[in-house]
């Protein structure tokens, strides 16, 4: 029956569609609105190509994929400064744009009338030119469209995406660059969606921008919210239904002139039902390490020890601070700051609210840009550096706020914070595919090591939304403790913990320092500073007062006074 | 998951097959589909489209069918236009119900169904699309409405006849507004006339009154509008508020365009398919009653383009049953228009299919009235003499 064939080559479209949009948004966490302006690159691209330079099939769809990815890639650059609701605003601002474009576009685009007679396929003098000889072109598209997006999910390079999902600075302070990962998922979900623009347009012979609006974008939208975001199973699910659905409500017999807008009432009550029994959509978000841990070898990092730092001697100065000075507008938050921190020695920074500790965190990992002073890492100038370059470089923070992905499993959090991982590159994910599977069980392994380190192993496949306070604590060090750097800044790692709990995390951090990482803490908690520091720096007023060890500060009358008020 | 697709795929495919091969079979009925705008901002031409279809359908029925053969109207919406959702319903008109002929509206839909239809062979029908660039589409593709060409030379020759020399044009942005606007660009200079403004709006545009501004001091002798309901409603009555004294001419006016304009479309004049029931002409005047009598509002022009579409494919199933073709397909049809393309016309007189598809009718110049009233003026020419 060629109706069902129909609906069965316009669901294989969707399904395109749908997992290439899920990539943008689901995984990336980028809301952008302009899916359906990707969708018409690729069908105009084929549409003029093919009726005014005669190009044959496949050169238009190749042509529409790498022109729809570059046009992507460019969205992608306000993407990298906006988020949230003005990504909204700037792609939808795109959509818009596109579709005048389109209308304005003459003879070129075919303006609002687009562009009829479009040259069906033919291969090996087969001509595509029904539903059933369409059929098999369809399903190809779209299983290898998904396969593509699937690869790319469920690579280190999709965790990394989930990561900066769920929070960009904590993503990049495990190393991510999230301005080349947001320009690659653009590309890949802009020229994913140009496929089936591409083959809409051999298909029905015809593209007109009434096809591509941006009623169009949240269709596709709403199938990825239907089947559930961050799983690309969910978005084939939702493709499907949200094809079907429509079908099967006109066989319901309703009054000829007000018929299909009674079905489209049905319609948006069946969706909004279906969403409230699931709201997060009908198939959930699943974590990658599940399949991972079935191929695993315990014995590969057996005999390792977590956190070993090669080649230091204990005592010798790692990060060199000197005259660091940062101010907002009038308001100075750090000013002639001198700090050094040495290898396996704990060093505590402590100091009032507003003293400027974390801000001078933020400037020795390369969040902020000092105003003035150096920063060097055994002799090498970290200024100017990116976030994801200083952890590169062997510099790591946590947050005061933790800011863990919280949407990903306590394992993925330790999992994507390893450093050097092939599967990060988007090349590798694709041309060296056994590498990347190999390097994933060594991590996975390593992973455990490290969940095993801080106590944390039998919740590796808990949602880190999950855990309890002191967990998400010790899930906060094993994250840092992943990215390898040697040297690992706590911003306030043990408040809020109860004194039991503290001394299950004290040894841990210690144990750190001994295997020679250089360690500093922000902490309010003068017990936690003399119980766990080396050395102690008091910051006042964004500088420096005193330095020494912890007893030596807390005996300090004037230093009592001003912390104490 | 899985139960619940494989469940609805089999739904469908049983209602699928259910509906399909076993009515037609039965011959006793002839399916005649229509692809219309149902949904969305344009419903109102997919509703009033839809009203004169069936009332024709039920017309024809009420007298016995053809030669006992009922006819059964089935509509499919496209949604405003929309290319894909009218080439599913096309889709399911054709797989489902077998259908052979179909009226069909929009120039985007029908272009996107004419490779369908050429390949099923599905005579087709257009009453309301007037983009010239549906010309060609499908051999089997006709139109009963006057295209956009018809139309925009024949309001373009009337203001030549005022004695107007410069133009200011506003139109939509739409096929066929754009359409209408390319012809005028290419007629207007070879009528000796200058194009002195050029402004355009989205469909369905609340504010056009940066336009209208601009119009109003383009030094113009006449604004052409191209834009259509309800669009040409609110030009009407903005560029009355703004102080427009110009003539203003076009090629629409609806009862919505009445009801947004009121008083400020006086002086209007406008080209269109003539659908007026005068008193010479009882056809007309029975759908005018009919119509008003059902859904208490007179009938416009696209009601009466798909009452008389339907008219024209009982016609030529009619023919078809007398050659003795009793399932005739769009092919047959098609042929059957080609032995004798003239067919009698609800507007008046006959109209006559010409070689490229488009029935030759009278175009009709109407003048809006102080009271919001159209009046009908007369018949006019849309060819130039010599040409």
């Amino acid at each position: 029956m060629e109706y069902l064939v129909h609906i069965a080559v316009m669901a294989c479209l969707y399904v395109i569609l749908a997992t290439s949009f899920n990539l943008l948004i689901g995984f990336a966490g980028l809301f952008a609105l302009s899916h359906a302006a990707f969708y018409a690159f690729g069908a105009y691209t084929t549409a003029i190509l093919s009726t005014q330079a005669g190009v044959p099939f496949p050169i238009p769809l190749l042509l529409g994929v790498v022109l729809t990815a570059g046009v992507g890639a460019i969205v992608a650059l306000p993407a990298l400064r906006i988020g949230g609701h003005y990504l909204v605003i700037v792609t939808l601002a795109l959509q818009v744009i596109v579709l005048q474009v389109l209308i304005n576009g003459g003879e070129f685009t075919g303006g609002p009338d687009g562009i009829a007679g479009i040259e069906k396929i033919s291969l090996f003098g087969w001509r595509l030119s029904s539903p059933h000889t369409f059929l098999p072109m369809a399903i190809f598209g779209a299983v290898v469209c998904t396969a593509i997006a699937w690869r790319i999910a469920r690579s280190p390079f999709g965790r990394a995406l989930k990561a900066m999902r769920e929070n960009e600075a904590a993503a990049q302070a495990i190393g991510k660059n999230i301005v080349l990962m947001k320009v690659i998922v653009f590309a890949f979900s802009a020229g994913l969606a140009a496929v089936a623009g591409s083959l809409l347009a051999r298909y029905i012979s015809y593209v007109g921008v009434d096809s591509f609006s941006i009623e169009e974008t949240i269709y596709i939208l709403a199938m990825v919210i239907l089947g559930g975001t961050g799983n690309l199973w969910g978005s084939v699910v939702g493709a499907i239904i949200l094809v079907l659905l429509p079908e099967l409500l006109k066989f319901l017999a309703l009054p000829p002139d007000i018929a299909d807008k009674m079905r489209q009432v049905i319609y948006g009550l069946i969706l909004i039902g279906i969403l409230l029994v699931r709201p997060q959509g009908i198939l959930g978000e699943h974590s990658t390490a599940p399949a991972l841990a079935r191929r695993a070898r315990k014995d590969a990092h057996a005999d390792e020890e977590i956190g070993t730092v090669n080649g230091t001697e204990p005592g010798e100065v790692t990060v060199s601070a000197r005259g660091l000075a940062k101010s907002f507008g009038g308001i100075v938050a750090v000013r002639n700051f001198d700090i050094d921190l040495r290898a396996g020695t704990i060093t505590g920074l402590i100091g009032p609210n507003g003293a400027g500790k974390t801000t001078a965190f933020n400037m020795l990992t390369g969040f902020l840009q000092p105003n003035a002073g150096t920063i060097e890492l055994r002799g090498r100038s970290l200024v100017g550096l990116k976030p994801h370059q200083i952890v590169r470089e062997g510099v790591a923070r946590s947050f005061q706020d933790l800011k863990l992905f919280t949407k990903m499993t306590v394992i993925e959090n330790v999992l994507v914070a390893l450093p050097d991982q092939s599967g990060d590159s988007i090349t590798s994910v694709f041309f060296r595919p056994g590498t990347v599977r190999r390097e994933e069980e060594e991590n996975f392994n390593r992973a455990v090591e490290i969940l095993e380190f801080v106590n944390l192993a039998d919740k590796a496949h808990e949602l880190a939304e999950n855990l309890s306070y002191a967990e998400e604590k010790l899930l906060v060090i094993a994250r840092l403790l992943a990215t390898g750097a040697e040297v690992l800044l706590f911003d306030e790692p043990l408040s809020g913990l109860d004194p039991a709990t503290l001394e299950e995390i004290f040894p841990i951090v210690r144990r750190l320092a001994r295997s020679g990482k250089t360690i500093c803490i922000i902490e309010h908690n003068l017990d936690v500073i003399r119980g766990l520091c080396d050395v102690a720096v008091y910051l006042d007023e964004g500088h420096a007062l005193a330095t020494g060890t912890p007893d030596e500060l807390v005996s300090d009358p004037e230093l009592a006074r001003r912390y104490f008020g | 998951m899985r139960r619940f697709l494989g469940l609805t795929f089999c739904a469908i495919s049983f209602a699928a097959m259910a509906v399909g091969p076993a009515r037609a079979a039965e011959g006793e009925t002839f399916k005649i589909g229509a692809l219309l705008g149902m949904t969305g901002a344009s419903s109102y031409y997919g509703t009033v489209m839809s009203r004169g279809a069936q009332i024709a359908i039920d017309e024809i029925n009420a007298d016995g069918g053809i030669d006992g053969t009922k006819l059964e109207l089935l509509i499919e919406d496209h949604k405003g236009g929309n290319a894909q959702a009218g080439v599913a319903g096309m889709n399911r008109l054709i797989n489902i119900h077998d259908i052979k002929a179909v009226l069909t509206s929009f120039s985007p839909p029908t272009l996107a169904v004419a490779p369908i239809a050429t390949e099923k062979k599905i005579f087709m029908i257009n009453g309301g699309g007037f983009s010239a660039k549906m010309i060609g589409a499908s051999p089997y593709l006709f139109h009963n409405r006057s295209l956009a060409t018809d139309f925009t030379r024949g309001i373009l020759l009337r203001a030549k006849e005022h004695g107007f020399e410069k133009m200011a044009m506003i139109s939509v942005k739409t096929d066929a507004g754009e359409n209408v606007r390319e012809i005028a660009h290419q007629f207007w200079p070879e009528l000796g006339g200058a194009i002195v403004a050029d402004e355009s709006v989205a469909y369905g545009a609340a504010n056009m009154d940066t336009q209208i501004a601009k119009l109003r001091t383009s030094g113009a002798d006449f604004i052409f509008a191209a834009i259509f309901r309800p669009d040409a409603g609110t030009f009407l009555k903005r560029s009355k508020e703004f102080g427009i004294t110009v003539p203003r001419l076009g090629i629409e006016y609806t009862p919505d365009d009445q009801k947004l304009a009121g008083e400020a479309a006086a002086g209007f004049e406008f080209t269109t398919d003539y659908f007026h029931p005068t008193d010479d002409n009882p056809w007309a005047q029975a759908f005018y009653g009919k119509y008003k009598e059902l859904f208490n509002e007179e009938p416009d022009y696209y009601a009466a383009n798909y009452y008389e579409g339907v008219y024209v494919i009982a016609e030529l199933v009619r023919r078809a049953f007398e050659a003795g073709i009793d399932n005739p397909d769009g092919a047959q049809l098609t042929e059957l228009l080609w032995k004798e393309p003239t067919f009698k016309s609800v507007y008046g007189g006959d109209m006559v299919f010409q070689e490229n598809g488009v029935a030759q009718k009278r175009v009709g110049l109407f003048e809006v009235q102080a009271d919001s009233e159209k009046k009908f003026l007369k018949f006019i020419e849309t060819t130039v003499p010599g040409k």
